[in-house]
Order: C-alpha cells, then structure tokens, then sequence
C-alpha cells in the first residue's frame, strides 16, 4: 500500500523533471501573451479593419529601435515557425512593453516620467493599471524607450536626405549646417517634453541608467556623423565626436531654460558653437602643418651640423 | 489523476506557436523589465557586429603599428643596402593599412583609443631595432610578422567557424594579407635575422609586446 | 503546572524534528493523499486540519506574527505593497488576507499616493480664486480620498475575518473596504475583474495551489499582476541551520505559552518546510499562464515575492 504510493509519487517526481527539462529547453519563454492578444483582437473587431489591410496594422509600431536584428527579415509580426497561415496576434513580452510606453508618453505633459504616466498608457490599451509594475518605478524605461525612438527617427531622417542627394534632388550641405540641422532636428523632438525633460535627465544620469543612456547618446552622435560623411580612422574619429557631444549636451541644457519666442536663443547657440568647432579644426589644422614645417626645418637644421661636424658617413 | 493532469498540462498547451524573444539583443541593465535600448544601428545583413567591430579594429591598429615600426627602421636604416627591401615591406604594409581603413569606413567601426601610443610606440621600436644594427631590424620584422600571421590565422578560424558565406570578402582580405605577412616573414629570416645578438630574448619581448597590443586594442 | 506543560511540548519539540525524512514531499495532487506539516493526510483531512488551525489561532494571530518574526513581518508586509506601488484607482483582491494586513497598508499608501496627487493639481491651479480651490478640495477629500481604489478581503475562515473586521473598525478602516467569505481555489468573483490578486502568508495553506492559481489568473484583467508573498527556502547552509533551529524549537514553545496551541504552530512551521522552493514556485505560476514571473528574496529566501503579469 505504502509501496504503491511511494511508487505513484515517485513517477510524479519524475512527470516533473521531465517537464522541467521541457521547460529548459524551451527557455526563454517563448509563449503567446493570450490575455493582451485577445484585447487586441477585441479592439481589431471593433476598428472593423478588413482582412486585406489586417497586415498593415503591425506596421503601427515597429519595434525598430529595440530589435535591430527583426529589422532586415521585414515587416513581420509573426514569428512563423510552420506555416504562415495562423493569425499574427502574438506578441513578444518586448513588443507589449513598447507598446505600452508609447501609449504612455502621451500622458507625460500632464503626469511626468512616471509609473502614473506608464500606468495610463496601459489603460489606454485596455488593460490594468497594474501593468506599469512592469517597469521600474521611476520611468526609467519609458525615458530610454524615448530617447532610444528619437534616435530611430533622427537616423531615418538624415538617410532620407542622404537618399536625395544621392539622387540629385538635393544639394549636399557643407558639414557646420549638416550638423546644425541635425542636433536641431533632434532636439526639436524634445520639444512637446521640454517641461518635464529636466526630471527626465536627472534620472537618465542615476549610476543604474548611466550605461544605456550614455549607449543611447554615443551612437547617436556617430549616426550623425556617419551621415555627415565623416570618414576618418583615426584619432580625429575620437576629437569630431567629443565635440559634437559637448555641443549637443551645451544646447540640449540652454534650451531646457530657455524662454525667448520661438527657442530663438537656443538655435542661435547652437549656431555659435558650431562655427566654434569649425573655426577650432581649422586651427588643429594649421597647428599641425605648422608644427611639420617646424619640424622639417629642425630636421634640416640636424642634417646641416651632421655634415658640418662630418659625421654623415655611409654605414 | 488523469483529472489532477489535465488542468496543469492544459495551461502549457495553450501556449500555442514559440515566439522570438529578441536573441542577441544586448543586455542592458535596467531593472525589472526586460528593456534593450539599444543603439539605433542597423545591423548589415545580420552580421555579428560584436566580433566583426573587434577584427577590423584590431587588424587596423595592427597595420597601423606596423607601417609606423617600418617608418622607424626606414628612418635609421634608410640609406643603407637594406634600405629598399625595407621600403617594399613597408609599401605593403601602407596598402594594407589603406584596405583596412576603407573596411573601417564600410562596417562603421571605431578605432582604438590607443592610436596615438601606437603610433610612437611603433616608431619607437622600429628605430630602435635598427640601432642594433641591421640584423636587429630583420629580427624584430621576423617577430613582428610572426605574431601577426597567427594572429590573422585566429581569425581566419574565427570567421570561418561563424559563417564562410557571409564573411567571404573579409576573409579573402585576411588570408592575403597573412600570406604578405608570412612573406615578410620569410624575407627577414632570410636576411640573417637569427643571427642577431639575444635573438631569441629579443624575439620573447617583441611577440609579447605585441599580444598585449592586440589585447588591447580589441578592447579600447 | 505550566512549567510542566512547556517542557513536556518542548520534548515533543524536540523528538518532532524533521530527522526523518517526511514521506508526502510536495503539497500537490499527489492523490487523495497530502501532506499536513509532516504527516500524511487526504485532501479532506487537510483542509478541515487547516481550517481548525486558524480558527484556533484567528485571535492572537498578529500576536503571534509579531513574536515569531520578531516583528519583521510588518517589514515585509510594506515591501509587498511597496512592490505593488498602487495608484489612485486601482482594484486589489487580497487572498487568505484574513486579518486584513495588507488591505489596511494598500489603503494607507493609496490615500498618500491620492495626497500627493491632489497637492501637485492645486499647486498647478495657481490661478484660480480661494473659492475654487476650496470646492475641488472638498470633492476631492469627501469623494476621492482614495480615488476610487478598493480592496477586496477575500478569506475561507470566518474566524479570521471577524477577527480583520473588528480590527478595521478599531483602526477606522471604513471606505474602499470588502470583506468576503471564499475559498482560494474556487474564488467567488467574476473573470477579468481586478487590478492586483495578492497572497501573503496564504498560499502555504492551499490544498490544491495549481487551482489556487488558475483562479488568480481568471479574475485578474489583462495586464493584471499576481503577488505573492510566502515563506521559502534558505539557501545558505549556516543560516538554513540557524532558521530550523529557531522554527522547530522557539516558534512552537511561544505557540504553547502566548496561544495556548504548540500543534498548531508545529503545524506552521512544518507547512514552510513543505513548501515548494522559489523556482519550483516560479515554474508553477508560469504554468498557470503568467508572463515576466519574478521572485525577490527577502532575508536571505527565508520569505519571498513571486510577481507575475497576467498579458
């Protein structure tokens, strides 16, 4: 009797095992997230979207920033593994969380960077405040999600108008004004924020989001200067980003107090600065032919007084 | 117990068709949630930027450090009779180095930060080889390439264990400039390297003056 | 007399250490057999067991709480609902609440939380007249001092809830309260009803934890979030044995002089050893269908959080 329950137990034991090795290969959890598809699915049925266009839909928003690797297979939501003909309402846990902050930066004028902004965006996707438990507490997610779209949208825009040039429908702008218009445009983004972006710095500059946001701010830096048509390989590569950096952290802080009609003052910043850096490579430039004439002529000196001294020999 | 089964089973087969969850994505610490903000960068073609960045920034610092050790031995040894021999190795080292540069331009890649140390560093070294003369030279070309050959063969490896498809241009760069190399190689030994006063002490010192640099370069 | 009775418990104490390896190891279906603490039950015997051993405790349960742990339950009881970080609005189901702990801290934080919001609109509304601001005050405070947030007692012991509404009403706990008689596994709500299902203390004392579960996950809505706080398992070994010692041989000792009940805090202290450990639980929840399930760690495993979302 006992034997028999000892037996029934341990073949439950082993029932568990084989499922959590089950489990370990199937690890990261790769399920359906049912509950939020569903409502997706209520709220389709209710938009009564046709069935042609139920493809365009997943154009709405594109994970661009975050999965970089999704990108070049295309536009799909559904990860197909057999088949392409089940539904394509599943999501990753990633993509409902981006979903989720996009949803909540419209609530940031009123509420902030915070967990009330998050739990808003949840509720006007339907579902429960509860959802923002997500996310750190402190709208650090929903600051880097911010951040980390700005930068998909500046990069689109300066390959847009690479595009055109390339076709010969615009005319290719020296580097100062490229560069100009470029942290412009970017900082144009902030604008609709521009209340509640110095709490957004302030935490972006906590030790624990240092490393992402510092990620974020560097490759952005570079895309501009990759669209600049910077190609240097050496250590001016390090000095033209250094530059670019401290003139956009300069700007992105005159225009949080800045007042004049129109941010006036801070475009005109901007502009100073930029000619500054201009004027600066210049002289790095003269400096350093300078420097090699100088350095010619102190060669020519030591060869002189070699010959002089008679010490130029053959070996 | 069929009963007790059913329940627990019937939850895990709902979970229906297995989901990306964003493989390779970069871990970025943000507590909580499962967050990857990752640089706005494309990937090119699916290519492993991680270890590509770190070939063709190490390769670059490499070529560079070596037109600058040429630079150096040109400079003391350059009217002597292996003058021009140094001068054709160094022309090949300034091809290389302007291959890599274009490469560096293609898959947007950062230099080193160590540039500049480098680039004394190897000047350095090149001159002051040549001082002990010319068989000094030739040892120090002979460790030199010796160290760059496998290297170039690690990577070779590398690629070639990664995806031989994807990788062909990089790796048709790599294997002929291993094979320039391993010439380089074969030319100083000829010119009595060996029989260079504390060869082989000189050689140690030089290889692992170069492992350090690849190691760091890699990194920085 | 007494000092008769404590060292004849003490001895039982003693002699009732868990030496032999208990036979009944998980506290699931294992058929019609269970395990009650250390011995071996049928589901019947086990919930009529648990249900005597609360409404034998229900009285000098938070006495009880505050000796054993040293008061540092209250500690992971703010965690728990820091953890929640409730806002203004939100739905909470409290299971197995019975004294009504966390329902009473989840009003207090909601109400600050409410405070706070309401100070950051009038500071806002600057330019409007005294009278103005008066009146939106005096909505706010009489309507919304909790801002529409409520919690949900849910509790299968009758005891334990009359012993959390009379402390309500002592404390003057009154609006954005229910108290509701429910079994766990067989939750009398609707599906897709609320915000956040919580569980502390509670789900040790479950007879079937995969239905209790399931349960949680019905009545949550979507994006809902199931927290759970509970006793589990140490990992480093000194403390572990620092931890046995303390629970087999101190906890049924105060249960016998402070409730008058060593058996039932044997009971107790047994249940926790049973308990499946923080991943076996983790994997259980995600078997009940949720997403981003979590655990944090408090003192070292002796308690732990499982979060999970309901997406």
């Amino acid at each position: 009797m006992a034997a028999a329950g000892g037996l029934r137990r341990a073949g439950w034991r082993l029932w568990w095992a084989r499922r959590a090795v089950l489990r370990c290969q199937q690890y990261p959890p790769l399920r359906a997230l049912q509950a939020s598809a569903a409502l997706r699915a209520a709220s389709d049925e209710h938009k009564k979207e046709p069935w042609a266009s139920s493809s365009q839909q997943h154009f709405e928003s594109p994970p661009a920033g975050h999965q970089p690797e999704e990108k070049p297979q295309g536009p799909h939501h559904s990860y197909t593994g057999q088949g392409g003909q089940e539904s394509e309402d599943y999501e990753s846990e990633e993509q409902l969380q981006h979903r989720i902050l996009t949803a909540a930066l419209e609530f940031v004028p009123e509420h902030g960077w915070t967990a009330e902004a998050i739990a808003e965006g949840a509720k006007t996707l339907g579902l429960s405040v509860a959802a923002a438990g997500l996310f750190h507490s402190d709208g650090s997610e929903l600051i880097l999600h911010f951040v980390s779209e700005c930068n998909t949208k500046l990069s689109e825009l300066l390959k847009k108008e690479q595009k055109l040039v390339q076709l010969g429908e615009a005319e290719k702008k020296p580097i100062d004004e490229f560069l100009r218009d470029a942290v412009e445009a970017r900082l144009r983004m902030l604008i609709p924020y521009i209340e509640k972006w110095p709490q957004a710095l302030s935490v972006l500059l906590l030790p624990r989001n240092i490393p992402s946001s510092l990620n974020l701010l560097t490759s952005m830096i570079d895309d501009i200067w990759h669209y600049a048509g910077d190609q240097s390989t050496d250590f001016n590569w390090y000095t033209r980003r250094a530059v670019l950096t401290a003139i956009y952290n300069t700007t992105e802080l005159v225009m949080m107090q800045d007042s004049s009609p129109g941010l006036e003052d801070t475009w005109r910043f901007l502009e100073n600065r930029v000619a500054d850096a201009m004027t600066m490579s210049n002289t790095a430039t003269q400096v350093q032919s300078t420097g090699e004439a100088v350095v010619q002529g102190l060669m020519g000196a030591a060869v002189t007084i070699k010959n002089l001294a008679g010490l130029n020999q053959r070996r | 117990m069929a009963a007790a089964v059913a329940p627990a089973v019937r939850c895990s087969l709902l979970q229906r068709r297995p989901l990306r969850c964003g493989p390779g994505v970069r871990a970025v610490p943000g507590a909580g949630a499962a967050l990857r903000p990752c640089s706005s960068r494309v990937a090119q073609d699916g290519i492993n930027k991680p270890v590509i960045d770190r070939i063709i920034r190490v390769d670059h610092a490499g070529e560079y450090g070596a037109n600058r050790i040429y630079a150096g031995q040109m400079a003391v040894l350059g009217r002597s009779s292996v003058g021009p021999v140094i001068q054709q190795m160094w022309n090949q080292e300034k091809n290389h180095l302007k291959k890599f540069n274009e490469l560096m331009v293609a898959y947007r890649v950062r230099p080193t930060v160590l540039l500049p140390f480098w680039n004394v560093a190897g000047f350095v070294l090149g001159a002051g080889s040549a001082l002990l003369g010319k068989k000094g030279a030739m040892a120090c070309t002979v460790a030199v390439e010796e160290s760059i050959s496998e290297h170039y063969n690690n990577q070779i490896r590398t690629l070639i264990e990664e995806d031989p498809e994807k990788y062909k241009e990089l790796l048709q760069v790599i294997k002929q400039f291993r094979d320039e190399e391993q010439e380089h190689h074969d030319i100083g030994l000829e010119h009595d390297a060996e029989a260079t006063p504390a060869y082989s002490v000189l050689k140690t010192a030089i290889q692992l003056g170069c492992k350090a640099a690849i190691f760091l370069s890699e990194r920085i | 007399m007494a000092a008769l009775r404590l060292w004849r418990c003490g001895c039982r104490a003693l002699l009732s250490r868990p030496a032999a390896a208990p036979r009944a190891r998980r506290g699931l279906a294992a058929g019609p057999e269970m395990h009650f603490g250390f011995q071996t039950v049928t589901e019947e015997e086990r919930r009529e067991k648990i249900y005597q051993v609360f409404e034998n405790v229900a009285k000098k349960y938070d006495v009880m709480n505050d000796s054993m742990t040293l008061g540092i339950h209250r500690v992971w009881k703010d965690i728990l609902v820091h953890k929640m970080n409730p806002c203004p609005g939100t739905l909470l189901l409290d299971v197995a609440g019975g004294t009504g702990d966390i329902a009473f801290r989840f009003i207090n934080y909601v109400r600050s939380v409410r405070q706070r919001q309401l100070q950051r609109k009038l500071k806002h509304h600057q330019n409007l007249s005294w009278q103005e601001i008066f009146e939106s005050y005096q909505n706010d405070k009489f309507n919304n001092s909790l801002g529409d947030s409520q919690v949900v007692v849910c509790d299968i012991n009758r005891e334990m809830l009359k012993v959390g509404k009379q402390k309500a009403q002592h404390l003057g706990y009154s609006e954005g309260l229910s108290w509701v008689l429910g079994n766990a596994e067989e939750l009398p709500f609707d599906d897709d009803k609320f915000d956040v299902y919580t569980i502390a203390f509670g789900i040790r004392n479950v007879t079937r934890i995969d239905l209790a579960l399931q349960e949680a996950y019905r009545v949550l809505k979507p994006g809902g979030r199931f927290l759970c706080l509970e006793f589990s398992h140490v990992s480093n070994p000194l403390l572990s044995r620092l931890y046995d010692l303390y629970s087999f041989q101190v906890i049924p000792v105060l249960g016998e002089v402070i409730a008058g009940d060593w058996r039932s805090y044997q009971y107790l202290v047994e249940s926790i050893r049973q308990f499946p450990p923080q991943e076996e639980l983790k994997a259980m929840i995600e078997d009940a269908g949720f997403f981003k399930v979590d655990y944090e760690n408090l003192n070292f495993g002796i308690v732990a959080i499982h979060s999970g979302f309901k997406l």
